[in-house]
């Protein structure tokens, strides 16, 4: 397992680690924790939390054992190897199409295995990965392009996000309304800042040579938790702080809102397939 | 520097649509046959330039086994390749003229 791979593995642990610690926190800080009287469904969804946030450091730990076993990759040693991880991730984040980065990935395992065999130098073959990956991205289109399609899987996140916290709000209190769930303020700030600004730049900065990029999610979950701690310590007084850590919102209303997200969502990813087609030759 | 990079790399992408209209080869050769012809090109340089002269149409594929990985991608020239190839030699040779020229008519001068 390279450098890399560790440290990738490392932050997914973590952040399961982080993920499961709070959901046993939510749970114990419920008034009925205490009585004894805990319904099934809170111990359920917490449950399926713990389910899928240990199912994704399998994942993780999975994809990367496959990754050396694959047949190709393995051939790759030392720096060609590191080199050619930097640039298959760059473009396995990028906006092309699945049978576009299945293509440059089979001609980057020709190529690179064709130079190691010929005894060239990793260095003197690929130079600098980052911008390897950089030129072969804009062989397809224009960075804008690439960031007008980002801007629909925002869009499409954010949506996704916000009825899948509803539906997990409902799961723990089923006896109540679906319609009548409210999200905390902060937590739509989040989720906000996640998809619009969090996963492209960790997208955008673990395709660079420093593994360490692949902590920022976490680093940033614990500082912006740090940060509403401070707030609700320091600034409490202010309404806008207020309205921050404690405001409710009601995002999904009514049947006709919740039809309405479904339908924007579907048609954002069909308008992304569309303009992709359009904006990456 | 930046403007010397493009103009080597316009000159390459006729360079390869050039030898591509003679052989069939695939990435990793057209960066032997450039090297060979004098260029210090490596396969960063040229697979970008490929890839551009795929997506802009002006070249075909054909994949092939590979005995030491995955499928090995042939490129072939598509009419408007060679359309292409047609016109980077009729700009080259009015640009190698003009410069020739001029380079000749200083040396003159210094004469």
């Amino acid at each position: 397992m390279t450098k890399r791979e560790k440290i990738l593995l490392l932050s997914s642990i973590l952040l399961a680690c982080c993920v499961i610690v709070t959901a046993f926190f939510a749970i114990k800080t419920q008034p009925e924790y205490n009585t004894g009287d805990l319904e099934l469904m809170p111990l359920m969804t917490t449950a399926l939390i713990i389910f899928i946030s240990i199912s994704s450091v399998l994942l993780v730990l999975f994809k990367i054992k496959k990754l050396h076993t694959g047949k190709a990759e393995g051939t790759l040693r030392g720096d060609y190897y590191r080199h050619y991880e930097v640039i298959r991730d760059a473009i396995a984040n990028s906006q092309l199409s699945r049978n576009q980065k299945k293509e440059i990935k089979e001609d980057l395992l020709d190529l690179l295995i064709s130079a190691q065999r010929a005894g060239k130098d990793a260095d003197t073959v690929i130079g600098n990965p980052e911008l390897f990956a950089r030129e072969i991205l804009h062989s397809f289109a224009r960075p804008s392009r690439f960031a007008i399609l980002s801007l629909f899987d925002g869009m499409t996140w954010f949506l996704l996000f916000i009825v899948g916290i509803n539906t997990l709000l409902w799961l723990e209190n089923i006896g109540q309304s679906y319609f009548s769930m409210t999200i905390d303020a902060g937590m739509i700030i989040l989720i906000f800042i996640i998809t619009f600004i969090l996963v492209p730049l960790t997208k955008k900065l673990t395709s660079t040579k420093n593994p360490w990029m692949f902590m920022l999610p976490l680093a940033f979950g614990v500082a912006y938790v740090v940060l509403l701690e401070m707030l609700r310590r320091y600034c409490y007084s202010l309404d806008s702080v207020r309205w921050l850590l404690d405001g409710q919102l009601n995002l999904i209303p009514n049947p006709v809102v919740l039809v309405c997200y479904i339908c924007v969502t579907a048609i954002l990813v069909l308008s992304k397939k569309l303009f992709r087609s359009k904006l990456i030759k | 520097m930046n403007n010397e990079t493009q103009i080597v790399k316009g000159i390459l992408e006729g360079c390869l649509l050039r030898i591509i209209g003679e052989q069939e080869i695939y990435g990793y050769k057209a960066v032997e046959i450039l090297n060979a012809a004098g260029f210090a090109v490596n396969e960063a340089t040229v697979y970008p330039i490929l890839s551009r002269l795929q997506n802009k149409g002006f070249l075909r594929i054909e994949k092939r086994p590979s005995p030491y990985g995955p499928d090995r991608k042939y490129y072939f020239l598509t009419p408007e390749g060679e359309d292409c190839l047609k016109a980077f030699e009729k700009s080259w040779s009015k640009i190698n003229n003009i410069v020739s020229n001029i380079m000749e008519g200083d040396r003159n001068d210094q004469a």
